[in-house]
């Protein structure tokens, strides 16, 4: 009768660290995901937002076309958000998109100047995401987990 | 809403290169052994989005590399991109084919690390045939779960587009080019180890070239009773088919990027003067390995070894029928290249080449080829 126990403690335990790893790239990492208020979901998954900002993914799971946009260059958040969600360092990055425009396949998601442009922008758009410094008022954007 | 978030209209683009190029011996690319600053290219597009998920764009691209001249600028590509679900897109029009990792990006100098990508699987001297299709192509890609990592696939078909200046004629006028199709397709597995993809790509192709021979030629073969005493000149040389396939791997890790590489091109050529030039089925093997450093936001370092056999039946060149010397058969190519990033949108790169044997050397420039040579490259290019 032990083993179930320690399984229980072990799937507890993997929680936990799952709980752990999710808290550390929605709060270490300086920023928040915010989407409009009209999107139902109320988390998302990593790679599926790593694939929204490659333009790769193109829609919600309800079927509403994503529009991502980003944090202009000079935010640090930009740069924590390249590394932990897109997992790519900035050049690596840059040589994606490089790759993407002189293919014709695609170009990057527009780059805003502020946190304001952001929710504003995602105001605007049932299908946008965006993401903010963490400190920042995300106002009546809905900002979502990472999971 | 402020105007600055919203896409353009209209997306512009573009790049400009120039560099140079110098070899030890042989001439490569172009007139290398005497030095050369035929090195330029240059690219711009517009792409618009359309409507929802649908896209078009087009991009003059032109160069003057040594013996590869597009001047003036021609179609690199133009298409319509519908990307309808994640895992089906597609793309119709001058599309640019999938081939190995790079191939679709292989002109873009900001996109890579070395001036010269790895000639054995990237040849400078079939980037005009092998860039670009006109036709279809569907694409898209599917999650398998987290523990399974995703697929990307594309798929096509079309016509190529290969300028009269691809193909190496002497003693003949090259009249027309008849694609009779290209059909392939890529799988790449992005697997559950975060940075690693694995593939293959697969690609067949039909062309046949029309030529017609110059009096002198034609003359000269029929004093030698090598064709009929009536024979009006005409040839048409069939490669039916190419086919060729592609392994590939690639892994980034932080700052570090490792590819490797492996491929065959089989081609079976035909011709209408078989007492001149008989049937021959010939399978090349190229391959490479590369890996590629950031040292910093500004410095990155690279090196590759690349293979080329011309025959993979015969990798040492012994068959003196093919190869006047053995090395003709082969050539390796040890390579290292410093980039220097100025900015975001401008770059300038540094490349040294040690290369054995001559197999990628056009013959009718290098009568009689070293063995062992060295190339030496530097190139500036701005993005925007």
């Amino acid at each position: 009768m032990r083993a179930p126990r320690i399984i229980v403690r072990l799937l507890a335990l993997a929680l936990i660290v799952a709980g752990v790893a999710n808290a550390s790239i929605a709060d270490d990492g300086g920023f928040k995901v915010i989407v409009n208020p009209d999107n139902a979901a109320t988390s998302v998954d990593r790679d599926f937002l790593r694939d929204v900002y490659l333009k790769k993914a193109t829609e919600w799971s309800g079927g509403e076309t994503t529009y991502p946009i980003d944090l202009g260059s000079k935010f640090p958040e930009r740069d924590r958000f390249t590394d932990q969600v897109i997992r790519k360092t900035a050049a690596q990055l840059r040589t994606y998109w490089n790759q993407q425009i002189f293919s014709g396949k695609g170009v990057p998601p527009p780059e805003a100047d502020s946190a304001a442009e952001v929710i504003e922008y995602v105001m605007s758009n049932k299908g946008a995401v965006g993401y903010i410094p963490a400190d920042a008022d995300p106002g009546k954007a809905k900002v979502i987990r990472i999971r | 809403m402020t105007a600055t978030l919203q896409l353009p209209k209209l997306q512009i683009h573009g790049f400009v290169s120039e560099g140079g190029f110098v070899s030890t011996a042989n001439d490569y690319i172009g007139t290398s052994s005497r030095g050369s600053l035929e090195f330029f290219e240059g690219a711009l597009n517009v792409s618009t989005q359309v409507a929802d998920r649908l896209r078009a764009g087009i991009q003059l691209y032109g160069r003057d590399v040594g013996t590869f001249r597009d001047l003036p600028p021609r179609l690199d590509w133009a298409y319509l991109d519908y990307h309808w679900k994640e895992w089906l897109g597609l793309r119709a029009g001058i599309i640019k084919m999938p081939y190995g990792l790079y191939n679709e990006y292989a002109d873009i100098d900001s996109a890579r690390n070395a001036i010269l990508m790895p000639q054995s699987v990237y040849p400078l001297r079939d980037r005009s045939a092998l860039l670009a299709q006109t036709g279809f192509s569907i694409y898209g890609s599917k999650e398998l779960g987290r523990s399974a990592g995703s697929l990307e696939y594309q798929a096509w078909l079309g016509t190529l587009n290969v300028p009269a200046n691809a193909l190496e004629v002497t003693g003949a006028t090259l009249d027309d080019i008849d694609t009779k199709y290209v059909t392939g397709a890529q799988l790449f597995w992005r697997t559950p180890v975060e940075g690693l993809r694995v593939g293959g790509t697969w690609l067949r192709t039909s062309i046949d070239f029309k030529l017609h021979l110059d009096p002198a030629t034609t003359a000269a073969l029929i004093m030698a009773g090598l064709v009929p005493a009536d024979y009006n000149g005409k040839l048409v040389i069939s490669q039916r088919p190419d086919t060729l396939w592609i392994a590939s791997a690639e892994y980034t890790r932080e700052n570090w990027l490792f590819a490797a590489e492996y491929s065959r091109w089989e081609t079976l050529q035909e011709s209408t003067l078989r007492s001149l030039l008989p049937t021959f089925d010939d399978t090349s093997e190229r391959f490479y390995g590369m890996a590629t450093h950031r040292l910093s936001s500004a410095f990155e370092l690279g090196a590759y070894y690349s293979v080329l056999f011309a025959d993979a039946d015969d990798r040492g060149g012994h068959d003196k029928t093919k190869f006047a010397k053995p090395y003709y058969a082969w050539q390796r190519d040890a390579s290292a290249t410093l980039r220097y990033d100025v900015n975001e949108h401008w770059l300038w790169k540094l490349e040294a080449h040690f290369i054995d044997g001559t197999a990628d050397l056009f013959a009718s420039q290098n009568p009689d080829p070293k063995r062992f040579w060295g190339m030496f490259l530097f190139k500036t290019t701005v993005t925007f």
